[in-house]
């Protein structure tokens, strides 16, 4: 990566105000004192033309360093009477509500600048998004705007406008903001593919300016923000990393000491103590919960609790509110009027929400990274030092929340995880790329391998979707299969087909899936939440689910409606395939894993000490050092502490059905991955089906025979990627994913031809599909990308390949402790939780016959 | 009626009646040559391409295939399809023109007689068969058996073979495995009998979900119902309802 540089020197405002334009340096002199850290590295490296890379703290002014250069110029050609009607700059967002920032960044301003420069009027803003209405959109025809603001979708569409991406021709500078929320995830992808779509179509390639919050590994988002040369390494871009400026003050906060023995009650209500105590005594406290319906609760708590004291002063704020509740809740929480805002993930992005002086996050989030990001969005000022409580939820939590704590001082941040070649998103771009012309098959493909996204994509499978998307899948020579595409194979072309297309592509593009969700009623008619369509489908009267962190039983559906009754104290008994839980990640366990070893070789010291030790490194209070130190002694008192080296396996008998714990401290993703596995390979062995359970720290296998050590080592003595594939087969998970690959793939259109596919309908039967396509045609390029995405985004196949190989070789040695009555302190959580597959046996024969023997003998008994 | 209580397991057919034979390949056959197939939904998929799911077309090749197979295993001189031939309601699309004549034509190389009888989905049947030769009856009687889609009420109250239910059966382990198969219903006090779906498209909707749809068996008690389900190895006696609503109980 030679050509990713880091920018080192920090210019002196005098420099930085000498490649400006009088106009604008007049305008800064007068509205700021200095230029931030990021403006006085990142302006005159635009100004030079650099592709840049800006990752800084919020409030840092970076998207004003990324603009201020742009306007810049379009001063100087205004000045010299050059100002044409074409969009200079594209700016693209994440966020549909662009309006506060591009009114505090842009805006605003443009107006200042008039007061000096009044033709700086002439200078036009557009924003294109989905709520933009056809009537502005041929404004914009007319008159194009000189500064574009989007989102990744609306560009998508943008580009294949006729007209319209005639005006995008010329574009000189392409800002992308909040980085780090795009690049993981298919949105991301979608978005580096229009990039080099839009870039090939543009004489000489435009700037690009990559905007983030904290994230790792830089060189690789850099690579991601400008993509390849033709020669397979990455355009220049110099990184701008300014983060280390804002300080953090962290501590890791527990509301008791002991979670096991203090009624849940009272756990509750010192945990809102905790959190009274902190709201009262700052101005501003913005909470961050790990699920919106988390959010939901500890609102209604706090308002509850506090009726007198705050109830008006606190608002929630979660993409399932709709959007003017949560503008609201912006503009309150902006002008002050607010004491507290419960947030899960949606005000993690740069939405302006004014004074922070307090960020709690209850419970960890899971990764230093986002912890980080979630903390930096306090400290009013960049100079201020952003604070963060972690408040802790139970032990586990607890352990996670020190580890974390100490990480994000040190600043150990995660590795990010981008997807790799989705061959449903690639799918849906060559169906644009056909719309805009004939293409020779290479000459496209040059195109998508610049983009970082597609670097690795394979020539067979590109080749395969041309094949998919030109109807040549299928069975029958004669018959008039729909393509999307016109392909000539023999000579490497293919283009547009059918009238239909455009307007195909108009209407589905898009890499966001829909899920149609049920609403859930208590058997005294309130309303509990919503489950999805296609989950409520799998249950049976009397199946336990969970919804909002607690278990109900369900009893029926009728009109539309769930019916359920509370029921708290069952576990969950149906499979839970999805959860919006935020998942650990590999790095962090890692971590806990390293702790948990060091605190296992100090037990045997005295208590002070330890405590001592604890308080030292950790800086935790002495309330957290005694909860940790009760937690490991119970633990080693009853099984054994797991070490980096050891793989931890408690046998637990509940009736007759045996449980086995495996403590494999790896992250949650590849711990799906390792124990679905596990748990094929278990169930050929032993033919009889297997229950799997899957947390953080570990995951659970229940079944109905006993396993020896042997046994258990024989399941790491395999390959995993190819028995992994085959537990997939018939899993909720695969179904689910190729059904939302289907769709982005523009195999199932959720529009068309004026009629709107439900997603109902759009499930049809996936299970029976890809049966067949597995017999038919297994390179189907959506399956194929189903398994991938599964495998390689939703799991983390990786590091579970390198954990299942350490044991493999003996590396990781299993350790099994048998015929535990209850489970481990450690192993407490993975036990209760729900379960998240079911591995069925490979054929269900052996099942069909002892049912059949079952009934026979009912009948015999009888006489 | 024969189930096998030996270790042979797989079951290719079981006699119901000494004239109804039920097979694990989703028909039944009475007299030994005389064929039912009910809710083959013949162009599904052209029905969804409709809809912008652009299916690859599979469904002629599966029916084909188990056609083929069912030829060869029993000496059949008569096909009766008995309803949902084709799977749209309103029109003929040209897939579809062109998927049954395939189908007819090749049907009709190895076999002398094939009768449609009606189905809901069948209103533009009649056109395509006119063309190829071969009547749509609303119902036909072989002997004293009536064969009926099931869609529609009717005066007879004994001896009928419908299809339209789609019926299937969910069964879940104590690990909480689930399986789905198809099934034959057969209520025996008047030898009323309830085919599964050929749609390679559909394993069928639960009995034990949802209720009974066809005016046919609406009224009646489907716990006395018998149940004889299709798996990988064969047909299977699943004794009846009311047993097995006991069992998983």
């Amino acid at each position: 990566m030679g050509k990713i540089t880091y920018a080192k020197k920090m210019c002196s405002d005098r420099e930085v105000l000498q490649t400006l334009d009088p106009v604008i340096a007049e305008w800064f002199h007068k509205n700021f004192k200095n230029f931030t850290p990021p403006q006085s590295m990142g302006i005159k490296l635009i100004a030079n033309g650099k592709n840049v890379l800006i990752t800084s703290p919020t409030g840092s002014g970076k998207t004003l360093t990324a603009f201020l250069y742009s306007l810049n110029n379009l001063v100087k050609l205004i000045k010299k009477g050059f100002l044409e009607d074409r969009v200079y700059v594209l700016y693209i967002s994440p966020l549909k509500a662009l309006n506060n920032d591009i009114e505090r960044n842009l805006k605003m301003p443009l107006e200042e600048i008039k007061g000096i420069f009044p033709d700086i009027s002439k200078v036009r803003i557009g924003i294109r998004s989905s709520d933009t209405s056809n009537n502005e959109k041929a404004k914009m025809l007319r008159k194009p705007p000189h500064i574009l603001i989007t989102t990744p979708e609306s560009m998508a569409i943008a580009l294949n406008a006729p007209k319209f991406s005639l005006t995008l021709e010329n574009i000189e500078t392409i800002i992308i903001d909040e980085v780090h929320a795009l690049a993981e995830n298919k949105r991301g992808t979608h978005l580096s593919l229009s990039l080099e779509r839009l870039t090939r179509r543009i004489k000489s390639e435009p700037q690009r300016i990559g905007l983030s919050a904290t994230v790792h590994p830089l060189n690789e988002v850099a690579s991601f923000v400008v993509g390849l040369d033709g020669d397979g390494t990455p355009r220049n871009c110099t990184i701008v990393d300014v983060n280390y400026t804002k300080e953090q003050d962290i501590e890791v906060i527990s509301p008791v000491v002991d979670f096991i023995y203090t009624p849940a009650t009272e756990v509750n209500s010192m945990l809102y103590a905790t959190l009274d105590k902190l709201i009262s005594s700052h101005k501003t406290t913005l909470i961050f919960t790990n699920t919106r319906s988390a959010t939901e609760r500890v609102v209604f708590h706090l308002k509850n609790i506090f009726k007198e004291k705050y109830a008006s002063l606190i608002g929630a704020h979660h993409s399932s509110l709709s959007k003017e509740v949560r503008l609201e809740v912006e503009n309150k929480l902006k002008v002050g009027d607010l004491k507290a805002v419960v947030t899960s993930t949606s005000l993690e992005l740069g939405i302006d929400i004014g004074y922070v002086d307090l960020v709690i996050l209850l419970g960890s989030p899971k990764s230093v990274t986002r912890a980080i990001q979630r903390i930096g969005r306090s400290g009013h000022s960049l100079h201020e030092i952003s604070k963060g409580r972690l408040v802790v939820m139970d032990r586990d939590d607890l352990i996670e929340s020190i580890v974390l704590a100490k990480n994000a001082r040190t600043r150990e941040l995660e590795k990010i995880h981008i997807p790799k070649a989705p061959l449903d998103v690639l799918s849906q771009h060559i169906v644009g790329m056909s719309l805009e012309k004939k293409w020779n098959v290479k000459e496209a493909f040059e195109v998508i391998k610049r983009s970082y996204s597609y670097s690795t994509v394979s020539y067979e499978d590109y080749l395969s979707i041309l094949r998919y998307l030109s109807g040549m899948y299928t069975m029958l020579s004669d018959n008039h299969v729909y393509g999307k595409i016109w392909f000539d194979e023999k000579n490497d072309e293919f283009g547009r087909r059918g009238k239909m297309t455009r307007a195909i592509y108009y209407m589905n593009s898009g890499t966001i899936p829909d899920e149609v969700a049920m609403k859930v009623y208590n058997t005294d008619t309130k309303y509990i939440g919503k489950l999805e369509e296609e989950f409520v489908e799998k249950l049976l009267p009397g199946d336990v689910f969970v919804l909002g962190g607690t278990t109900y039983k369900f009893i029926k559906t009728a009109n539309m409606r769930v019916m359920a009754e509370h029921t708290p104290t069952s576990r969950p008994t149906v499979p839970q395939w999805f959860s919006e839980m935020l998942p650990l990640h590999y790095d962090l366990a890692v971590e806990i894993s390293k702790f948990r070893e060091s605190m296992s070789d100090m037990l045997y010291k005295d208590k002070e000490e330890i405590k001592k030790y604890l308080i030292a490194t950790y800086k935790i209070n002495e309330m957290v050092a005694d909860a940790t130190i009760t937690y490991f002694m119970e633990q080693v008192s009853y099984s054994v502490v797991p070490e980096e080296d050891m793989l931890l396996v408690e046998e637990v008998l509940e009736g007759d059905l045996n449980h086995y714990i495996f403590h494999s401290m790896v992250g949650r993703r590849a711990n799906d991955a390792i124990s679905r596995t596990a748990a094929y390979i278990i169930t050929s062995n032993n033919k009889c089906n297997v229950r799997v359970s899957v947390n953080d720290n570990g995951f659970m296998i229940t079944l109905p025979i006993k396993l020896k050590i042997n046994d258990i080592k024989k399941v790491f003595n395999t390959n995993i990627e190819d028995n992994l594939k085959k537990a997939l087969e018939n899993s909720e998970i695969i179904k689910r994913r190729f059904r939302h690959a289907c769709v982005r793939g523009f195999l199932i259109l959720k529009r068309y031809n004026g009629n709107s596919i439900s997603v109902h309908r759009q499930q049809f039967n996936s299970e029976i599909l890809i049966k067949l396509l597995k017999k038919y045609m297994p390179d189907f390029p959506i399956l194929k990308e189903a398994y991938r995405e599964v495998m390689e985004d939703a799991m983390d196949i990786d590091n579970a390949r390198i954990y299942w190989n350490k044991i493999k070789k003996n590396k990781i040695k299993i350790k099994l402790i048998k015929n535990l009555e209850v489970p481990s302190p450690f192993g407490l959580n993975v036990y209760v939780a729900g379960v998240s597959d079911i591995i069925l046996m490979n054929d269900k024969k052996e099942y069909i016959q002892q049912l059949h023997k079952k009934l026979i003998s009912m009948i015999d008994k009888k006489g | 009626m024969s189930h096998s209580k030996d270790d042979e397991y797989y079951i290719k057919d079981i006699n119901l009646t000494d004239r109804i034979k039920i097979t694990d390949q989703y028909v039944a056959i009475v007299d030994n040559d005389t064929v039912i197939v009910a809710d083959i939904h013949l162009g599904f998929e052209s029905v969804l391409n409709e809809y912008g799911v652009s299916l690859p077309r599979f469904e002629l090749h599966e029916v084909m295939e188990k056609f083929t197979k069912l030829l060869t295993d029993y000496p059949i001189k008569r096909i009766i399809l008995n309803g949902d031939f084709k799977h749209d309601f309103s029109k003929n699309s040209d897939s579809e023109w062109n998927e049954i004549t395939q189908f007819l034509n090749r049907i009709l190389t190895s076999i002398d007689e094939i009768i449609l009888v009606k189905g809901n989905h069948d209103n533009f049947l009649s056109t395509i068969a006119y063309r190829m030769g071969v009547t749509v009856v609303d119902y036909y009687d072989i002997g004293n058996i009536t064969v009926f889609h099931g869609d529609r009420s009717t005066e007879r109250d004994e001896r009928i073979i419908i299809g339209h239910e789609h019926p299937s059966i969910t069964f879940r382990d104590r690990i909480g495995a689930m399986y789905t198969m198809p099934i034959y219903l057969f209520f025996r006090s008047s030898e009323i009998l309830v085919l599964p779906a050929f749609s390679a498209w559909t394993y069928g909707s639960d009995v034990l979900r949802y209720p009974l749809t066809s005016p046919v068996i609406r009224n009646k008690n489907i716990d006395e119902a018998e149940v004889y389900g299709i798996y990988e190895n064969g047909i299977v006696d699943l004794t009846t309802i009311k047993n097995i609503k006991k069992l998983i109980r």
